[in-house]
C-alpha cells in the first residue's frame, strides 16, 4: 500500500473506533430496554397464569371424574371368547369395559391397571415367558452381584406364575394365535419340545418377532412420521436419556440400554409393551423398543430430502452427515442422492474438498487471484499505450488516472512511464502465478527492447492471452476435480469478458491468434521492428 | 433480580443462589434462567407447568420434580451446551417461582422448613435426571466419610409412574 493510502487507512480507523464505542453504548441502552420490557411481559404473562392456575383448582372435582370416565373408556383388555380376524386388526382382544365411574363412586378410581389386570391366562403366560426370556438374557450379562440377586428373584417369581411348563415355544403360538396373526402362529408352531439353554438367543429373537407381529397386528407399532403428525409435543427430551411424556407429565423410565437419546417412537413402542404387560420392565421394554424400532425408522422426510440434496452436491460428506443415522434412514438418503444427481459418488467427496481448498487458498486460487488483476490492469494499459500512440492525450490522461489509483504512483506522462507500469503489472502476474506465464528473466529480455507504443501493445496483448490461456486450464481443472461448473464466479468481470468463461461475450480476445503469423520470410520482412510474432513452430518470438 | 417473586423469603433465596455462581457462567445462567420462565409463563407453554403442580400429592414433591424437568428440558433445548454446573442453581430458582406461583394461588404456604424441604427434592430430582440415584449418592458420601453404607435415610418419596415402579417405590 502507498503511503498515502497509508494515512487515509489510519485516519479512518480512528473515526471507526469511536463510532464503535458509540453503538456499542446505544446496543447496551437497547439491550436493557429490551430486558425491561421482559420482564413486565413475564409478569403480566405470570398473574394471567396465576388466574388461571386458580380456576383450574376450583374445578379439579369434576375434571377428575371426566377423566377417569375417559380412562375408563380407552382402556380394554384381551378378549379369548372373540378371536379376532387378520383382516380386522383392530377389533383384536378387548377385554370388558369396566363401569363408569361417577363423582359418588367411593371403590377408588378406575385405573389402567386394574382394568388390565382382566387378562386371560394363555396370554399371560405368554407375557410371562417372553419375562422370563429377557430376565435370563439379562442375568447372563451382568456381573453386579446385588443386580445378579434381584434378577434371580425376579425369575424365581416368573417360574413360579408360569407353572411346571416354562417353555416359551407352544406360549408363543398361543400369543400369535389370540394377536389374529396365522403367519407367525404357523411359524412359531414347528417348536413343540423344550427349548434347551444353548438356543436362549434363538429363542429371544422367535420372542421379539412375536412382539412385533402383535404390535402390527394391533397398529400400535407407531412409526416416527405417525408420531411426530399425530402427536408433535407429545414427547420431550429429558436430560441426556429420559423422555417425558407432555400430556400424562410422567418421566420416562431413562434408556439405559442403549446409553443415547430415545427417539419418540421408541418410546411410544415401549410405553404400549409395559401398558399391555408385555413386560414389567421398564429397560426391558426399552431394549425391545429399541431393537423393534430400527428398521421401522427413516426419520423426518423433508430432513432427509435436504441431506440428500447436501450430499448429491458435495456441500457435505455423507460419512459426517449419515454416521449416526439408523439404517434404513442412511439407506433412504443415499438413494435420493443418487437420483437427484447420477453422478454421485461418495469416494469423490475427499477429492472435491481438496479442490476447491486449492482454488480457494491454494496455489490455484492465488494463480487465479493474479490473473484477475493482470487481466484487469493490462487491459487499461493497453488502453493507455493506443491513447499515447494516437496522439490522444485527453484520453491518456483520463486513463492515465484510473492507473494511478492501483499504482500509488505519480500519473504517467511519456511513454518510459507507461513502459514502466507495464512492466510491473506483468512482473506481478508472473510472480502471482507462480512461472505459469513463463519465468521473470524472460520477460525483463521483452520488455528491454520494447521501444513504442505499438511493441508495448504486443507485449499486452500476448500476455493477456497466455494469461486467458491460463484461466481455461485452470477452468478444466476445477470442474473435473469439483464436478462443479462455477468457475466463472472465481473471475473478475473483466476476467469474464476476456476469456468468455462463464457465458460472457468476449468483445475482442486478446488470444494468441492476434499476433501476426509468420509462415515464411516474406511475412516476416513486412513486419515493423520490435513487432511480436509467431512463428512456423508456434512460438512467440520478437522481431529485432 | 432474576425471576419475578414476591415472597421475601423465596427472594432472599434466589439472591443467595444467583451469589454462589461464578462470574464466568453468570451470562449463561442468567439467559437459563429468562428460557426457563418463559418456559414456564408463556400462554404457549404455561399448561405444563400447571399440570404439574396441579398433581395429586405433595405439592413441594411436585415441585421439585418440576424443576428438574424444567432444567432437563432446557439442557435438552440447548443441545447440551448449557454447563451441566449451572442446572442445580436455575432449578432452585425455578422451584422458588413455583413456590411463589402456588403461593399466590393459595395451594401453599412458603415458610423456612418448605423451602427447606422443597429445596432438598428439587436436588434430588436433579441428580436423578443426570443418572444420580439417591442410594448411589448415599453411598458415595458414606464411602468419603469412611462409613460403611447405613441405610437410605428418609428422603422425598419416589416418584410416581413408571420411575417409581423400577424403582420399587410403588
Amino acid at each position: 500500500m502507498s503511503l498515502f493510502g497509508g494515512i487515509i487507512a489510519g485516519a479512518m480507523s480512528g473515526v471507526g473506533e469511536a463510532g464503535k464505542e458509540i453503538a456499542d453504548e446505544s446496543i447496551k441502552m437497547r439491550d436493557k430496554q429490551s430486558l425491561l420490557d421482559q420482564q413486565s411481559q413475564l409478569e403480566l404473562q405470570k398473574a394471567q397464569a396465576i388466574e388461571q392456575f386458580k380456576n383450574e383448582l376450583a374445578n379439579e372435582p369434576a375434571n377428575r371424574a371426566g377423566r377417569a370416565i375417559a380412562d375408563a373408556l380407552k382402556t380394554q383388555v384381551p378378549d379369548t371368547a372373540t378371536p379376532a380376524s387378520p383382516a380386522n386388526p383392530s377389533s383384536t382382544t378387548h377385554a370388558p369395559v369396566p363401569a363408569p365411574q361417577t363423582a359418588d363412586d367411593k371403590s377408588g378410581p378406575v385405573t389402567a391397571t386394574s382394568a388390565v389386570m382382566q387378562v386371560p391366562p394363555a396370554v399371560q403366560a405368554a407375557r410371562d415367558a417372553l419375562r422370563l426370556t429377557m430376565l435370563q438374557n439379562e442375568l447372563n450379562d451382568e456381573k453386579d452381584l446385588e443386580n445378579r440377586a434381584r434378577l434371580q428373584r425376579d425369575i424365581d417369581r416368573t417360574k413360579l406364575a408360569l407353572g411346571p411348563s416354562t417353555t416359551a415355544a407352544p406360549v408363543v403360538a398361543d400369543v400369535a394365535a389370540s394377536s389374529g396373526d396365522s403367519s407367525a402362529a404357523s411359524g412359531a408352531s414347528g417348536l413343540d419340545e423344550p427349548v434347551p439353554v444353548k438356543m436362549r438367543n434363538r429363542t429371544q429373537a422367535e420372542a421379539m418377532e412375536v412382539a412385533r407381529q402383535a404390535l402390527l397386528a394391533n397398529g400400535d407399532l407407531i412409526g416416527a412420521e405417525k408420531v411426530k403428525a399425530a402427536t408433535p409435543d407429545k414427547y420431550i427430551q429429558i436430560g441426556k436419556n429420559g423422555l417425558l411424556n407432555a400430556q400424562t407429565n410422567e418421566i420416562i423410565q431413562p434408556n439405559s440400554a442403549t446409553g443415547r437419546e430415545a427417539l419418540p417412537a421408541e418410546a411410544a413402542n415401549a410405553e404400549w409393551l409395559l401398558k399391555h404387560g408385555i413386560t414389567d420392565d421398564p429397560k426391558t421394554a426399552w431394549k425391545m423398543a429399541h431393537k423393534l424400532q430400527a428398521n421401522e425408522n427413516i426419520g423426518d422426510p423433508d430432513l432427509n430430502e435436504k441431506i440428500a440434496a447436501m450430499v448429491a452436491s458435495g456441500d457435505a460428506s455423507a460419512s459426517t452427515v449419515l454416521g449416526k443415522l439408523p439404517s434404513a434412514q442412511k439407506l433412504q438418503i443415499l438413494a435420493r442422492a443418487k437420483e437427484i444427481n447420477p453422478e454421485y459418488k461418495q469416494q469423490d467427496y475427499a477429492t472435491q474438498q481438496k479442490t476447491l481448498n486449492d482454488f480457494s487458498t491454494g496455489q490455484q486460487g492465488k494463480a487465479v487471484n493474479s490473473f484477475n488483476v493482470g487481466l484487469a490492469h493490462l487491459d487499461q494499459l493497453g488502453k493507455l499505450g493506443d491513447a499515447l500512440e494516437n496522439g490522444n492525450m485527453q484520453v491518456f490522461n483520463k486513463i492515465g488516472n484510473t492507473v494511478t489509483s492501483w499504482t500509488g504512483g505519480a500519473a504517467p506522462t511519456n511513454f518510459d512511464a507507461v513502459k514502466h507500469i507495464v512492466a510491473a503489472e506483468l512482473v506481478k502476474a508472473v510472480t502471482g502465478s507462480a512461472g505459469a506465464l513463463g519465468d521473470r528473466e524472460a520477460l525483463d529480455a521483452t520488455l528491454k527492447n520494447v521501444n513504442s507504443p505499438t511493441q508495448l501493445r504486443g507485449v499486452v496483448d500476448t500476455y493477456k492471452g497466455l494469461m486467458v490461456g491460463q484461466l481455461h486450464g485452470l477452468q478444466k481443472q476445477y470442474e473435473v476435480g469439483t464436478g462443479r461448473n462455477d468457475f466463472h464466479k472465481k473471475l473478475s468481470s473483466e476476467a469474464q469478458a476476456l476469456s468468455g468463461i462463464g457465458g460472457v461475450a468476449s468483445p475482442a480476445k486478446p488470444t494468441a491468434s492476434s499476433i501476426a503469423q509468420v509462415g515464411n520470410d516474406a511475412d516476416y520482412n513486412a513486419l515493423p521492428s520490435g513487432s511480436m510474432f509467431t512463428g512456423p513452430d508456434g512460438h512467440i518470438r520478437r522481431k529485432p | 433480580m432474576l425471576g419475578n417473586t414476591q415472597n421475601q423469603l423465596l427472594q432472599q433465596t434466589e439472591q443467595a443462589i444467583q451469589a454462589k455462581v461464578p462470574p464466568k457462567l453468570q451470562d449463561a445462567f442468567q439467559r437459563t434462567v429468562k428460557a426457563g420462565l418463559t418456559i414456564m409463563y408463556s400462554p404457549q407453554s404455561n399448561k405444563l407447568m400447571m399440570q404439574q403442580l396441579g398433581k395429586p400429592g405433595d405439592p413441594l414433591q411436585n415441585v421439585g420434580e418440576g424443576a428438574a424437568k424444567l432444567v432437563g428440558l432446557l439442557y435438552r433445548q440447548s443441545h447440551h451446551t448449557m454447563p451441566v454446573s449451572i442446572a442445580a442453581p436455575a432449578a432452585i430458582i425455578f422451584m422458588c417461582e413455583a413456590m411463589d406461583f402456588l403461593e399466590q394461588s393459595g395451594k401453599v404456604e412458603v415458610t423456612k422448613e418448605s423451602i427447606d424441604q422443597a429445596t432438598q427434592d428439587t436436588a434430588a430430582f436433579v441428580l436423578q435426571l443426570f443418572g444420580v440415584s439417591q442410594d448411589k449418592l448415599h453411598q458415595i458420601v458414606s464411602k468419603q466419610q469412611g462409613q460403611s453404607a447405613p441405610a437410605a435415610p428418609a428422603q422425598a418419596q419416589a416418584p410416581g409412574g413408571i420411575i417409581g415402579s423400577a424403582m420399587g417405590g410403588q
